[in-house]
């Protein structure tokens, strides 16, 4: 290969060049010589021998030249001369080179920064094995018509057994234990999964194994996997589990395994248990629908092909149950289900920092258009030397890419130190753990770097290098050159404007929306409000699964949270408290039938009516200041031997009774007996109570501000179904924070095992729920500043420039007469005329551009007149601005100094 | 074989020098310049210069190798000598040459054997 031996010659003639020029000096010497003592000895004299030798020989400076291009690696030597050069010309112009440094390290490091978060999040696949088969599994009903549908257990079970397209279908849902036997009780978050979860996902423990069928079983269920967190921290880190036991809500289960580090899930669960029911148990039933499931499609089976495969699964399960009619099974990429919801958001802040580097670049172009006409003269006599355009064109751009790669190593750092600093909130950013600066990333900064340098580098470099050398040694301060420079940057700005006000309007369009958000009534006063959760294991109220008549909770279980609620009421600092199944804002729901009694029942299940039900005690209006609308609140008289009430919401109210008052009706928030009878569910002696509605009240957001509030009916805990874990809220006359220890001290000395989790105040859970709308509203707003800035001083760059150039012409126009104001006109209109045109161009660009916000968007549209006004005005005044400074220094010109120094 | 097209004279340069080095054993550069233009009967004038990066891309190759030492009049010269490798580079090369110049023979007689 004489090509490869060639290459490795010339690296080593580039590492030993000065050897290699004296060597070959001595050479052409020896040869010299020989050649003139051949011609003396030819009898020719010696000088004139010497005169023919050296023709003879050849231009030895030539010579040299062409055995150094071919002895080195002359790509390498060029670049390494360029960049030489490239440092001297940072080191002349110190000023320019920090702010062109300053300008691409703030626009590439906000772009390797977002770039590093879309990474983790969008770009890399799931860490499970093969992700790409992995599917979510999801179950759609006629009723509802966007989100996240969970599936029943028994639909489940149909699934998996019956499909033939997917490799594995596994379950899983969220629930919490309370962790006893140590020295403070502890709340633990897990997931209960199908025994088939871990492999469906292609997992295996790190130690220990996994669970296998039987465990499904009830009886054989009480095995837990740990996460490696939790391995270290409760049980030692040690790798023999046998014996290892923990106690959850009063039961003993084995620890048999534990998952590895990176193993993760989106939420931030401590162990696994199978999932298991007990015979008889209601959850497992057609009417329950909190599971969700995983599957992993079998290799060469399409999506539609295993989606039409579950469809027709369930449409059997349907004519087999008629309560199951209408529902299906529909299936998407495990990776769409767990990010898509944040993809929109995410695009939209990537292509804000695009617009703000290309606005940098547009800035820095003109910089160095401005500056080109300072080095004509170096680039006249270097094309005197020799140089073609190519050579020159080679070097301007190694330059820029000089600076672009350190703007570009600054921005990388930046980055890094941003993302340190700043903690990514997990709930806003699924996968935020897996963002990182990683090998992609910065490939991305290089590439995005180099990209930057040739873009802002090119025009100027193609502008400089075609000068020549005439222009740069010609005397006199006007040439050809510099008015296309003009136009061009001129032209410059108009885009930097468009983009600028592109960037402003979507900044405007987030911060209102976010406003918006922020100005949606809840529905409950959140300030001075604390909120827990404290869950109650099933032993404190067996008969909830075990017997079908019973209707509220267990003796044991209605004293234990009425004592609760009495003696925290009575705490210094406490005004009112009370206890309900979902706490507003935190997306909970449970739902119920709804059947009016005062006209006639549905024929059929599948025509029932559902409604958002929340299951209350003691004063839970009171403590959240919910407003009354009429009639009253439910309060500690209504008990499981008084007459059966509830109290609805306005929503309700409106859509079930339409101008009535619905005080003193009658409803079911179950099916309808006959109903029940005729699906054979009706378990014998059980009647369906009614309730009579005795207040309504305003409506709350229990969904995000966002949403509207649904139809609810707030029954007494004592007298209906109810939370095993419901929320405590208390209202405080001081900072809510401060009572968290008595309240943590008066539980445990009610009852030691049961462990205070999720301590909040009100105002934390409002402003959690609209964090993603903020952080939107605060980076784009960043953004949008900053290409504010960048634009103004484009503009005010170029004009200045604009009016040294024209120093002598102003000089002349006022020697002949002109007036300042003329002067100071004929400058502006110049400026504003650029302006103008980056306006409407901005303009246009935004009426087709924002429209991809509108995912993002709350109560205000993607062409919000106003918004598009305000910018607009505010735009137009900066850039007034910035057009009068450079316009007021011209009419400062003194024409006998202008005209003197032509 | 040449590179490109470019590099055809370049080819029939180093073709020269590695020739003349096979025939004349180990030679300087002055002696190869000479020897060169002897034989072309002086039609190849070459401006002697053009000799050294040639002497070089062919060192590159490790067609010849270079030694200082001492010439005939006592002067220090660097002598070069052709390689094996480079000896093989000689009689592909050659065989090239001939292969064309029987083709053109060929095609330049051939209308008169009609």
């Amino acid at each position: 290969m004489p090509w490869l031996t060639a290459l490795l010659s010339r690296i080593h003639g580039s590492a030993h060049q000065s050897a290699i020029e004296h060597e070959l000096n001595e050479e052409l010497r020896s040869h010299f010589e020989m050649l003139v003592e051949e011609k003396v000895r030819r009898g020719i004299p010696l000088d004139e021998a010497q005169r023919h030798a050296r023709l003879e020989l050849g231009n030895s400076t030539q010579i040299h030249e062409a055995c150094r291009t071919q002895a080195g690696i002359p790509f390498i030597e060029i670049l390494l001369q360029d960049l030489r050069y490239g440092l001297r010309m940072l080191r002349r112009y110190p000023g320019f080179a920090a702010v062109a440094i300053v300008t691409l390290s703030l626009g590439i490091g906000a772009n390797t920064a977002i770039f590093s978060i879309i990474n983790g999040v969008l770009l890399r696949p799931l860490p499970y094995a093969q992700p790409e088969q992995l599917v979510a599994v999801i179950s759609t009903h006629p009723f509802k018509t966007s989100g996240h549908f969970d599936t029943s257990p028994p639909d489940f079970r149909a699934l998996r057994a019956q499909n033939h397209t997917l490799a594995g279908l596994s379950a899983y849902y969220g629930g919490s234990f309370n962790l006893t036997g140590v020295d403070h009780p502890e709340r633990l978050q897990a997931f209960v999964v199908s025994s088939d979860y871990f492999t469906t996902l292609g997992v295996r423990p790190a130690v220990g194994r996994n669970f296998s069928a039987e465990e499904e079983q009830w009886g054989r269920h009480r095995e837990a996997i740990v996460t490696d967190g939790f391995w270290r921290t409760h049980l030692n880190g040690d790798r023999n589990l046998s014996g290892k036991t923990l106690n959850l809500d009063g039961e003993v289960y084995d620890v048999v395994a534990v998952m590895p580090p990176w193993f993760y899930v989106e939420d931030p669960v401590q162990l696994w248990v199978p999932m298991a029911w007990k015979p008889g148990d209601n959850l497992d039933s057609h009417n329950n629908y909190f599971i969700s499931m995983v599957g992993r499609l079998r290799p060469g089976v399409s999506m539609a092909q295993a989606r039409a495969d579950l469809q027709a699964i369930m449409l059997g399960v349907a004519q087999k149950f008629p309560e199951n009619k209408g529902i299906g099974a529909d299936l998407k990429p495990l990776h769409d289900d767990l990010v898509g919801d944040v993809r929109p958001a995410l695009m939209v802040l990537l292509g804000a920092v695009c617009f703000v580097l290309l606005i940098a670049c547009v800035n820095l172009a003109n910089l160095l258009l401005a500056r080109s006409s300072g080095r004509l003269r170096e680039i006249a006599v270097r094309s005197a030397l020799g140089a073609n355009r190519a050579r020159l064109l080679r070097q301007f751009i190694t330059e820029s890419l000089l600076l672009s790669f350190i703007g570009g190593a600054l921005g990388l750092g930046l980055a890094s130190l941003t993302l340190d600093a700043v903690p990514l909130p997990a709930d806003i950013l699924p996968r935020a753990e897996h963002v990182r600066l990683d090998g992609w990333v910065l490939f991305f900064t290089v590439a995005i770097s180099a990209l930057t340098g040739i873009l802002f580098g090119l025009m100027p470099a193609l502008q400089s290098s075609r000068s020549g050398v005439s222009n740069g040694l010609r005397e006199g301060g006007r040439n050809t050159a510099s008015a296309g420079n003009q136009r061009l940057r001129s032209a410059l700005v108009v885009s930097e404007v468009a983009l600028a006000l592109l960037l402003l309007i979507g900044s405007g369009l987030a911060i209102r929306s976010f406003s918006r958000l922020l100005h949606v009534n809840p529905g409950f006063s959140p300030d001075h409000v604390l909120s827990f959760v404290v869950s109650f294991p099933d032993s404190y109220d067996p008969g909830r699964f075990n017997n079908p008549l019973q209707i509220g909770p267990s003796p044991r279980m209605g004293q234990l949270f009425e004592t609760l609620v009495a003696r925290i009421e009575q705490l210094p600092g406490v005004k009112s408290a009370g206890l309900s199944s979902a706490l507003p804002l935190r997306g909970d729901h449970w739902g119920k039938f709804f059947v009016p009694l005062d006209r006639p029942a549905p024929p059929s299940m599948d025509k029932l009516e559902h409604i958002q039900y929340s299951a209350v005690l003691g004063h839970y209006f009171q403590a959240l200041q919910i407003p009354l609308v009429s009639g009253r609140f439910l309060n500690d008289h209504d008990r499981p031997n008084s007459p059966f009430v509830v109290v609805v919401n306005q929503t309700l109210a409106r859509k079930y009774f339409p101008g009535q008052d619905p005080i003193g009706k009658t409803v079911l928030i179950s099916p309808p007996e006959e109903l029940l009878r005729a699906t054979g569910l009706l378990p014998p002696g059980y009647h369906p109570p009614k309730f009579t509605i005795v207040g309504v009240v305003g409506d709350v957001h229990y969904g995000g501000l966002e949403n509207n509030p649904a139809p609810l009916v707030y029954a007494p805990v004592l007298q209906s179904d109810y939370s095993t874990a419901p929320k405590f809220t208390v209202r405080t006359d001081r900072d809510p924070q401060l009572l968290t220890s008595s309240i943590r001290e008066l539980l445990k000395q009610v009852d030691s095992d049961l462990p205070m989790a999720n301590v909040r105040t009100m105002d934390e859970i409002i402003s959690t729920s609209v964090a993603q709308p903020r952080l939107e509203a605060v980076l784009l707003g960043a953004f949008g500043g900053l290409a504010l800035l960048l634009a103004s001083v484009g503009i005010y760059g170029v004009l200045a420039y604009s009016v040294s150039q024209r120093t002598s012409e102003i000089g002349i126009r006022m020697a002949l007469g002109a007036s300042r104001s003329s002067v100071l006109r004929m400058v502006l209109a110049q400026g504003l005329r650029m302006t103008a045109i980056g306006l409407a161009l901005g303009l246009a660009l935004a009426l087709t551009v924002t429209r991809v916000m509108s995912g993002i968007l709350f109560g205000i549209s993607p062409t919000d007149p106003a918004t598009f006004a305000a910018i607009l005005l505010l735009l137009g005044v900066i850039a007034l601005l910035a057009c009068y400074l450079p316009a007021r220094r011209a009419t400062r010109v003194d024409p006998m100094v202008a005209l003197r120094y032509e | 074989m040449p590179d490109n097209k470019a590099d055809v004279l370049q080819g029939t340069l180093d073709l020269m020098v590695l020739k003349t080095l096979e025939a004349l054993g180990p030679l300087h550069g002055y002696g190869i310049a000479r020897r060169i233009e002897q034989v072309s009967e002086n039609l190849l004038a070459l401006n002697q210069g053009t000799l050294y990066p040639a002497l070089l891309r062919l060192q590159q190759k490790k067609w010849i190798a270079a030694k200082w030492g001492i010439s005939e009049n006592n002067r220090k010269a660097r002598y070069y000598t052709i390689t094996s490798a480079g000896k093989k580079q000689l009689a592909r090369e050659t065989e090239n040459w001939e292969r064309i110049a029987a083709v053109m023979n060929r095609l330049l007689e051939g209308p008169l054997e009609a």
